[in-house]
């Protein structure tokens, strides 16, 4: 059994009297270990369908089952703490919390799971900036680093719970050329180490590098 | 409508709930400007009591004088005067609960053919013969409850009794001021005065006149006076003649004092809701940093984005200051018709004080805008390319000593310290917000401490003596009341005992003050507490009193007032002359309000050139249950003046009751204004709470998206409101202290009230309280809005 399965998933927006859909009856495999990136157009449903994969956001119809878990049933804190736990996402701006430093932004996810002690938290946590390359950054806030560290500390947030699953949502969007590779190379090496990474961008260059390419438009799949 | 028009109005339906607090803010705000109508209300109202009265512009007491119907028409019939009426009052006593009470019976010769200072009666019937009607007051002011077809039992001053039939109820304003004071007043006929006297003639005279200039009235007083001691038995007035100036009113500048300080608490009610409307523009400004930035980049120039905000706030100003308004007449209408029923017995009808509205909606518009002005102006500075770049969640926190401190914070679970770093994030919100909760805590704490002082102060009155009865004889010189008086009354029954004393009026340094000549070894005064213990000075010496030694105990207060010290001589203005005394000690009880001076009997006694007589005793009875005291002071008021003193018995424990009551009603006024303060400042933070919300709902969907249950979210931001109502706490309560000296000093300067400046322990710990559980009450609603988001949803959200 894949480890995302995505059935005849729909997603209709509703605002006003208008009403957009954003995805129409989506079926999608992704088995455990792939790197996946999903491509097209703006407004063709990629960030939709990702945030269906997270659970941030409700289907409209059909299922979104992860690792046998339907996460589409799942109640609201459920839900939330299963994230905690099972998924990691990188966003294009970041999102750091501004009050905290980069460990502490690290050991945030490990806090809500309370996953064992504080000392051990923060041992995780440092070696999750370690392996990001931000083992010398760890006490400075998010406004002491450039935008390409705090993507670093995003990911390594992402990661320090071991999730199975990596997300990047245009995680590249906001670096230049350099750091986008970087980074890259950074996701490339998790997926090698068995972690499933897929990231939606608008970037041909890192879409080209995927091993698996996902293209969207009008809310459908158009190759998988 | 104006695009521009169209994009402020929009602006304020967007976030529905923020502008609907922020209106309601200002509806409070202006609202309190509404109290200001009170006074000018009160007093349109009195006036038409008074017009409907036909109040005297003179009135005259002369001793039972006959007047025949010829008489009363040429009086009415003077030069300068327009109309006239005669009443005849009698002083008589009832039984009340087992004591006996002083009366008022006034006789009016015809109740359909009234002049001046008409008795209106509202219920029942007209009395006739030996029946009254029972002034409104008596039941208003808690003196007797009578109902139609009651009986009372009168005693005239010759003790014999007379029983009277109550056929209804009646009012005047004159004669109904009496009940504020404990006397029952009961209006009748003529004829039962005369039959309960055993005397004919009329004690009032009443007259309006057409001219009411003060010279004009006083001429009219001479030919009233002329005419009477020409044609009656008249050789002079009892009293001053009591010339009305047009307006006046008993009560008139103690209740416009009382209003004022109602006034000064709704300023503050408007001052705190400054700091709201401010923030408010603030965060709308903060919110459309995007679209100023876009406003300009597609050509709009400053001065259109400052009208654009402008019109925004100018709205939210119509539209609270409008509510406001009409909130502000009906509260006035009622705190004025409450007041005027407690204090005057009558329902004061509907009115408005259409200045004080006019003054409300141009101070609420006015206030709105000036307190955007500093939000508005920040919009000018937001430049077009940072505005459109502004995305995601800002990471601008850590560049200051203030973050830096907060960070240093430790031993707190994460959640708990992203919610006080998380207070520095908007500094200026946070200490508007601190300084709200500061403010509303200080009005609380001084209010409280005020209201204290009060009772304290009743308290201090009475506590300190330790007499039951004060009787108390008119002086006459003829009959002076000396050492074996005291004898016969302690040898009544239910008296333990009886002491003499003198007690007369003073002047130190033009102040009126109580000064009382006691016994060396009195027991009617505990002043071991307030004075000995207190170390501020003694009492005198059995050697000092033997040699009427000028020495004197002086109250606190008039120690204050004056700037006198121990050891310094006053000079104490009597009936003889002024009279140097030393001042030996100065006592901390406030009977007088702490304007008296004590001094020995002898003394007292060698200055006023009174031998060994004296005016009155404090009495001790044998039981302390109030049955026992009444039935006591009847026995000692009736044993008085069968030695034929006019005796005024005063009962400690009514007295007392009375005063706690009155304090207690005015302190709630002041603590129910002070209420409206924390009504406002609950509302703002639970509007900073919002605004923060708002601003951090992309944060809120991120702690969602790593795992963030509800009661993590709930914990973020509760920790930020409860921390900023912690600090706003701590800041009030040297600020408490310092409103409640304001409080005090104004008492004492408006009211000449010598209020302790009290600062309980007990209202530090209760404001705590206060402030934690209403912080933690009004940031659940706003929590419920930040737990319920879909982190979908709010990721999304711009």
């Amino acid at each position: 059994m894949a480890l995302i399965q995505l059935r005849e998933l729909r997603k209709t927006y509703k605002t006003g009297k208008l009403e957009f859909e954003a995805l129409r009856g989506v079926d999608l495999d992704i088995e455990e270990g792939q790197l996946v990136a999903i491509v097209g157009p703006s407004g063709s449903g990629k960030s939709t369908m990702l945030n269906m994969i997270t659970g941030i956001d409700r289907p409209s119809g059909g299922s979104v089952t992860i690792a046998g878990d339907r996460i589409d049933q799942m109640k609201e804190d459920t839900l939330a703490a299963w994230r905690g736990a099972n998924v990691g996402i990188v966003f294009q701006f970041f999102q750091l919390f501004p009050t905290l430093t980069a460990l502490e932004n690290v050991m945030l996810p490990m806090d809500f799971l309370r996953r064992g002690s504080v000392a051990e938290r923060r041992q995780r946590a440092r070696e999750s900036l370690e392996l990001v390359g931000l083992g010398d950054k760890v006490e400075h806030l998010p406004s002491e680093l450039s935008g390409g560290q705090q993507q670093r500390v995003a990911i390594a947030r992402a990661l320090v719970n071991q999730p199975k699953v990596l997300i990047g949502d245009e995680p590249t969007g906001n670096l230049d050329s350099r750091t986008e590779a970087a980074m890259f190379e950074l996701f490339d090496e998790l997926n090698k180490q068995g972690k499933t990474v897929i990231y939606v961008t608008h970037s041909p260059a890192l879409a080209a590098k995927a091993r698996h390419r996902v293209e969207m438009i009008d809310g459908q799949l158009v190759q998988a | 409508m104006s695009a521009l028009l169209k994009k402020s109005w929009k602006d304020l339906s967007r976030r529905k709930a923020r502008t609907i607090f922020t209106i309601i803010t200002v509806a409070l705000g202006v609202m309190g400007i509404g109290l200001f109508a009170i006074t000018p209300l009160a007093d349109g109202a009195v006036q038409a009591e008074l017009n409907a009265e036909k109040m005297h512009n003179i009135g005259v007491r002369v001793t039972d004088v006959p007047l025949t119907a010829e008489q009363l028409a040429e009086l009415a019939s003077l030069d300068n005067i327009d109309r006239m009426s005669p009443q005849a009052e009698l002083l008589v006593t009832i039984e009340i609960g087992g004591r006996r009470e002083r009366a008022l019976l006034v006789g009016i010769p015809d109740y359909a053919d009234q002049a001046v200072d008409v008795v209106r009666v509202t219920s029942g019937e007209v009395p006739q013969g030996m029946q009254v009607v029972t002034d409104q007051g008596n039941e208003a002011n808690g003196v007797i409850t009578l109902a139609e077809g009651d009986d009372i039992t009168v005693q005239d001053p010759a003790h014999a009794t007379h029983q009277l039939l109550v056929t209804g109820v009646g009012k005047n304003f004159i004669h109904g001021a009496a009940t504020r004071n404990g006397v029952a007043v009961f209006y009748t006929s003529i004829d039962a005065i005369e039959q309960i006297s055993g005397r004919t003639g009329f004690t009032n005279l009443s007259f309006t006149v057409k001219d009411t200039d003060p010279a004009a009235m006083a001429g009219t007083v001479e030919v009233i006076r002329d005419y009477l001691v020409a044609n009656t038995s008249v050789v002079a007035f009892d009293n001053l003649a009591d010339v009305r100036e047009e307006g006046f009113w008993e009560g008139r500048e103690i209740f416009s004092q009382i209003m004022s300080y109602m006034g000064i608490l709704a300023l503050m009610i408007l001052f705190v809701s400054l700091f709201l409307i401010a923030n408010t523009m603030n965060t709308i400004v903060s919110e459309q940093t995007r679209e100023i930035a876009m406003m300009k980049a597609i050509g709009a120039t400053r001065a259109t984005v400052f009208r654009s905000f402008l019109t925004t706030s100018a709205l939210i100003g119509f539209i609270g200051a409008g509510i406001g308004a009409g909130l502000g007449i009906l509260v006035a209408f009622l705190v004025e018709r409450t007041l005027m029923k407690q204090s005057f017995g009558f329902d004061a009808p509907f009115g408005v004080e259409w200045p004080t509205v006019g003054i409300s909606l141009a101070v609420g518009v006015g206030v709105v805008v000036l307190a955007s002005l500093p939000a508005i102006f920040r919009t000018l500075r937001v430049s077009v390319v940072d505005g459109l770049e502004s995305h995601g969640i800002s990471a601008d926190y850590g560049h200051t000593l203030l973050d830096r401190a907060l960070m240093r914070v430790r031993g707190l679970p994460r959640v708990v310290q992203m919610g006080v770093r998380n207070a520095a994030r908007r500094k200026g919100r946070s200490v508007s917000t601190i300084l709200q909760v500061a403010f509303a805590v200080a009005v609380v704490i001084a209010m409280l401490n005020g209201g204290d002082a009060f009772v304290y102060m009743t308290h201090s009155a009475y506590d300190p003596w330790t007499w039951d009865l004060r009787a108390t004889v008119a002086d006459d010189s003829s009959n002076p009341m000396a050492i074996e008086t005291a004898a016969r009354v302690e040898g009544l029954e239910g008296v333990m005992s009886a002491e003499r004393v003198y007690r007369t009026v003073a002047k130190v340094n033009d102040r009126a003050v109580s000064l009382s000549g006691y016994v060396q070894a009195t027991q009617a005064l505990a002043y071991d507490t307030t004075l000995l213990e207190k170390g501020q000075g003694r009492w005198w010496t059995p050697e000092e009193a033997a040699a009427a030694i000028p020495v004197v105990v002086i109250g606190e207060a008039l120690s204050r007032f004056e700037d006198i010290g121990l050891g310094d001589t006053i000079e104490l203005m009597t009936a003889t002359g002024a009279h140097p005394f030393e001042v030996i000690g100065i006592d901390t009880a406030f009977p007088e309000n702490g304007l008296y001076a004590y001094a020995p009997l002898e003394a007292v006694q060698a200055v006023l050139q009174k031998g060994d007589a004296v005016n009155g005793f404090f009495i001790r009875t044998a039981s302390s249950q109030p049955d026992t005291i009444d039935a006591t002071s009847r026995r000692v008021s009736d044993a008085l003046e069968g030695l034929g003193y006019q005796a005024d018995v005063t009962v400690k424990y009514v007295v007392a009751g009375q005063a706690v009551a009155q304090n207690q009603g005015l302190a709630g006024m002041f603590l129910m204004m002070s209420f409206i303060v924390v009504l406002i400042v609950l509302i703002g933070l639970m509007s900073t709470l919002v605004m923060n919300i708002l601003d951090r709902t992309k944060e809120i969907g991120m702690l969602r998206c790593i795992g963030a249950r509800s009661r993590d979210v709930r914990l973020v931001f509760s920790s930020e409101g409860l921390f900023l109502a912690l600090l706003g706490w701590i800041l009030g309560l040297p600020l408490g202290y310092i409103v409640n000296q304001v409080y005090v000093a104004a008492m004492a300067i408006g009211m000449k009230l010598t209020m302790p400046d009290r600062y309980a322990l007990v209202y530090v710990g209760l404001s705590l309280v206060f402030t934690l559980v209403g912080a933690l009450i009004v940031i659940s609603f706003p929590l419920r809005r930040a737990t319920s988001m879909k982190p979908g949803d709010a990721i999304r959200y711009e």
